[in-house]
C-alpha cells in the first residue's frame, strides 16, 4: 500500500473519533445529525472498493463503541453506505456539480433503510412514523449539506499526512472528489 | 516742459514723501483708540489671520498627536483587552445565573421527594440517531447503581444502564429498548410505555381492551416491577387509537420532559 492511500486511511482513523467526540459533547441536541454516516459517505466517494467498504465498516464499529449498544449495528449500515456511494460514483460524472452530494443522499437513504430493517429484525420498538418523519429526512439533509466540507477536511488531513509519508514516486497528493481516485 | 524733466526725480521724491506723511497723519492712532484706517485694515486682514491661526493650530494638534501616538495606541489596546474580558465575564455571569435558577428549582423539587436523589449534569449524548442515551456526571463512587431511576423536575427521564466510577449512561424513555410500567392517573388503567417513536412521542400499550383513556390524561409510573417507584410523571396522552381491529388500545404520550434540552437530572441513590 503506498503512502497516498495509507494517508487517507489514517485521516479517517484520526477524524472519526474526533468528530464523534465533538458530536457527543457539543452537538447532541442537533436533530438527526449523524457525522459517522457522513464520514462513511465520504469514504465511499474518496476510496474505491473494497477499501471504502472496509473503511465504512471500521467507522461504524467506532460508532458502535461510542454508543455502547448492539456492536455491529452501525458497522453494517455504514459499510452499506460506503459501498453504495462507491457504486453511485461509478455511474455519475465525478466532475459534475453536486455529484458527491447526490451520491451522499442516495447512500444515506439506503443506509437508513438498512438500519431500520435491522432494528425491526432485532425486535426493537421503532415505529415507521419515527423513521419516516424524524430520521430519514434529516439524514438526507445532513448528508447533502456536509459531504463536501467533510471531503475537504479528510483531503486536507490526508494531504498533510502524505507530506510526512510521501508516495514512492514522489508525486503530489491531490485527493479531491473530481480528481483521479487513489 | 523740458525744464521740468531735469527735476522729474526730485518731484517724484517729494510727492512720495508727502504721500507718506499724509498717510501717516490720517492713519495714525491716538493713544488707546484705533483710527478708522486701522480698523478698516484689521477687518480686512482678519479672515487671513484667522485662516493662518487655524492652520497653525491644526498643525500643532497633529504634531502633538504624532508625538503621543504610541501612548494612545497602548491605551487603546489596554482598553480593548479590558472590554473583552468584561464582556466574557458578563456572559459567564449570565450563564451562572441561569444555572443557579435551574438548580434552585431542582433542589426545591428534590426536597419534595421521599427517596434520596443526587443532582447530576448531562455531559454527553449518544451520537446515534436511533438510540437515546445520555451520560451523566455521577458514577459508582457517588452511589449510583445500575437500574437507578433518573428524573428531572418535570418528570421521568429513564434509568441507568451502565456505571463507571465517575459517570453513568442513562437509557432515556424515548429509546427503542425502553419500557416503563405505567397507569392513567384518572382511571387507574394499567399499561406499558415504550419508546422508539422519537423524542416527542411515546407509545402506551394498555393491558385491558376496555381501558378508559382520553386525550389530556396524565400518565404516571405504576410501580409495577422493581425499577421505577410509583407516581412519577411520564407525560400526557395526545392521541388514542386501536392499531388493528381486535387488539387493545394504544395511545401516544407527549413526554413531560424535554429530552432534547436536558442539562441537569436527579439520580436515585440507594
Amino acid at each position: 500500500m503506498n503512502g497516498k492511500r495509507m494517508s487517507i486511511f489514517i485521516a479517517y482513523a484520526l477524524l472519526t473519533p474526533l468528530l464523534l467526540l465533538i458530536q457527543y459533547v457539543y452537538l447532541g441536541s442537533a436533530k438527526g445529525l449523524d457525522l459517522a454516516m457522513v464520514m462513511a459517505c465520504s469514504a465511499g466517494w474518496l476510496i474505491p472498493l473494497p477499501g471504502s467498504w472496509v473503511t465504512g465498516f471500521c467507522i461504524g464499529l467506532i460508532q458502535d463503541v461510542f454508543t455502547g449498544r448492539a456492536l455491529g449495528f452501525s458497522a453494517l449500515s455504514l459499510s452499506v453506505i460506503s459501498i453504495v456511494t462507491s457504486q453511485v460514483r461509478g455511474f455519475l460524472n465525478p466532475g459534475m456539480p453536486f455529484a458527491d452530494n447526490i451520491a451522499a443522499v442516495i447512500s444515506a437513504g439506503v443506509g437508513d433503510c438498512v438500519s431500520y430493517a435491522s432494528l425491526r429484525l432485532l425486535n426493537m420498538a421503532v415505529t415507521w412514523e419515527f423513521f419516516a418523519r424524524d430520521v430519514l429526512p434529516y439524514s438526507l439533509i445532513w448528508s447533502f449539506a456536509l459531504i463536501i466540507p467533510v471531503n475537504l477536511m479528510v483531503s486536507g488531513v490526508a494531504g498533510i499526512i502524505a507530506m510526512v509519508w510521501p508516495d514512492k514516486k514522489g508525486k503530489g497528493v491531490g485527493i479531491a472528489s473530481h480528481e483521479p481516485r487513489l | 516742459m523740458r525744464r521740468l524733466f531735469p527735476y522729474k526725480k526730485l518731484i517724484i521724491l517729494v510727492l512720495l514723501v508727502a504721500a507718506s506723511v499724509f498717510l501717516m497723519n490720517i492713519t495714525g492712532s491716538s493713544g488707546d483708540t484705533p483710527s478708522l484706517w486701522e480698523k478698516i485694515l484689521w477687518k480686512g486682514m482678519q479672515p487671513f489671520l484667522d485662516g493662518l491661526l487655524a492652520v497653525k493650530d491644526k498643525f500643532g494638534e497633529y504634531s502633538a498627536l504624532f508625538q503621543q501616538k504610541e501612548a494612545l495606541l497602548q491605551e487603546n489596546r489596554e482598553l480593548k483587552s479590558r472590554l473583552e474580558s468584561l464582556e466574557s465575564l458578563l456572559t459567564r455571569l449570565k450563564e451562572i445565573e441561569n444555572e443557579n435558577r435551574r438548580l434552585k428549582e431542582l433542589l426545591g423539587f428534590r426536597e419534595q421527594l421521599e427517596q434520596e436523589y443526587k443532582a447530576a449534569d448531562v455531559i454527553g449524548r449518544s451520537p446515534s440517531k436511533w438510540f437515546s442515551t445520555i451520560t451523566i456526571s455521577l458514577g459508582s463512587a457517588d452511589g449510583v447503581t445500575v437500574d437507578a431511576p433518573v428524573i428531572s423536575r418535570k418528570g421521568l427521564v429513564g434509568r441507568v444502564i451502565k456505571v463507571d466510577a465517575r459517570s453513568a449512561q442513562v437509557l432515556m424513555l424515548t429509546d427503542p429498548e425502553s419500557g416503563v410500567g405505567s397507569l392513567i392517573s384518572r382511571s387507574r388503567d394499567y399499561g406499558a410505555v415504550v419508546g422508539g417513536s422519537g423524542s416527542e412521542a411515546l407509545v402506551m400499550r394498555f393491558f385491558s381492551r376496555d381501558a378508559d383513556v382520553r386525550v389530556g390524561d396524565e400518565v404516571l409510573t405504576s410501580g409495577v416491577g422493581s425499577v421505577y417507584p410509583a407516581g412519577l410523571l411520564i407525560g400526557y396522552v395526545t392521541e388514542v387509537y386501536v392499531p388493528q381491529p381486535g387488539l387493545v388500545k394504544e395511545c401516544y404520550v407527549r413526554p413531560a420532559v424535554d429530552f432534547a434540552h436536558l442539562e441537569e437530572v436527579l439520580v436515585m441513590i440507594e
